[in-house]
């Protein structure tokens, strides 16, 4: 817990204990450190790129959209404004957009073949719960999804881990449009009490 | 702000807006703080849950990076923050120069005043357009359509009966010519074409309006190149025309 206490008060602390806070490192890769910019790589390289492989699936492309995102945060460093955010928001923010762009892009061609498989794969909660790491963080986000509705749930995961848009959702699950854009805002607000995410 | 429009927060904090949508709703996202606020603590909430599916990617892709960022630009930051600058002095010529210059910034202030009204109008038409155009991409019974021209010219057309509205979005259209403007109409086939508005390209030939006065009857959009100002009926060529979809 002290290492914890300290982990929030410290930035930039050398030597001992904990690696400085991803926002401390975004300052200094601002300024052109790349000493820094490795340190932030080592902090949020594991999860873009897990966040990346669960959306585009294909592990070349994961790589090369990972590696987008990374030189993006080297690219836009001093345009990070903390009031907006954390650093980790933005970052994973940033990968997800990058993920979605990428599967959107190269969907439309494939669409109409895409429907009828995706009808019958379109329950990622047991992949997902299967591969969710043991860390306790990442237990409890586990939790939290689970104590949605199934519903609630179903929609969250296939937009966020899938990147499918709310009516794709809704086409995929069979449901009014309205129905998908409410549980997707009420679920998250379940996951953000859940979670305790600062208000 | 609509309960519907709202309801886009969680959609929008997690990607799942259509690129069409994702811009009328940043629009009322920059005038709503409520929105915005939410929009933060589930962009937050989003994140954990993409961290929670975090995975080592292969260690060579670490040496890739670093070897690129040796060859990558870095930008600046946006300087609205920029205040505190040091003065520079001035000197006696400047001094004198200044009278001259506060009576002549007199004289363009009053003349900015007028256009400051008009622009202030200007805003107000676009933000109520945002809204109407973000209550109707996100109504249960939005329907699209889109189509070409010959001549290349794009149109997409929005409609909902249950809320009345239709947007016309136009590509790739030239300037009207001199003295005319574009008119957009919503027309049936029994009865007479009703005006939905003008259009006006801007320099990238894109055009765009709404409308939330009902779709009645109507069964086709047309748009026709008329006398500056507009007509009550159609006179001149019809541009072109698209089906309402059902």
């Amino acid at each position: 817990m002290a290492e914890r206490v300290r982990r929030i008060a410290g930035g930039g602390a050398s030597g001992e204990a904990r690696p400085p806070e991803a926002e401390t490192l975004l300052q200094q890769v601002a300024r052109g450190d790349e000493g820094a910019f490795e340190q932030l790589y080592d902090q949020v390289s594991a999860p873009v790129f897990g966040l990346v492989r669960r959306i585009v699936r294909d592990p070349a492309q994961s790589e090369e959209v990972t590696q987008e995102v990374l030189l993006e945060l080297w690219r836009t460093a001093a345009r990070f404004s903390p009031e907006r955010g954390s650093a980790m928001t933005w970052v994973m923010t940033l990968a997800h957009r990058r993920a979605v762009d990428r599967v959107r892009s190269s969907q439309s061609a494939t669409d109409r073949e895409d429907r009828a498989y995706r009808r019958e794969t379109s329950r990622p909660f047991d992949e997902v719960a299967e591969q969710v790491s043991t860390r306790l963080e990442h237990e409890q986000v586990r939790r939290c999804l689970s104590s949605l509705t199934d519903l609630q749930r179903e929609s969250v995961e296939l937009a966020y881990y899938r990147g499918l848009t709310y009516r794709e959702v809704a086409e995929l699950l069979d449901t009014p449009l309205g129905t998908i854009k409410t549980r997707l805002r009420d679920g998250l607000i379940r996951l953000r009490d859940c979670l305790g995410v600062a208000r | 702000m609509t309960a519907d429009i709202h309801a886009l927060t969680g959609a929008y904090a997690l990607d799942a807006i259509p690129e069409i949508e994702r811009a009328a709703f940043e629009r009322h996202l920059a005038d709503c703080d409520a929105c915005a606020q939410e929009v933060r603590e589930l962009q937050a909430t989003a994140a954990r849950v993409g961290d929670a599916v975090s995975e080592v990617p292969p260690p060579e892709l670490k040496a890739r990076v670093l070897a690129r960022v040796a060859q990558v630009r870095q930008l600046p930051p946006l300087e609205h923050h920029a205040t505190g600058q040091a003065r520079r002095p001035r000197s006696a010529w400047a001094l004198r120069l200044t009278g001259i210059a506060a009576a002549a910034l007199l004289v363009v202030s009053v003349s900015l005043g007028v256009l400051l009204v008009r622009s202030q109008e200007e805003l107000d038409t676009q933000k109520s357009q945002s809204v109407a155009m973000v209550e109707l991409l996100s109504a249960d019974d939005a329907r699209f359509v889109s189509g070409s021209t010959t001549s290349g010219l794009n149109g997409t057309v929005v409609v909902s009966r249950a809320q009345g509205k239709v947007m016309l979005l136009a590509a790739n259209l030239p300037p009207a010519p001199v003295g005319k403007t574009y008119q957009a109409w919503l027309m049936q086939d029994d009865g007479s074409p009703r005006s939905v508005g003008l259009l006006t390209p801007d320099n990238t030939g894109r055009a765009s309006i709404v409308d939330s006065s009902g779709i009645g009857s109507a069964n086709q959009v047309g748009v026709s190149i008329e006398a500056a100002g507009g007509s009550d009926t159609p006179h001149g060529d019809v541009v072109m025309k698209m089906a309402l979809p059902v």
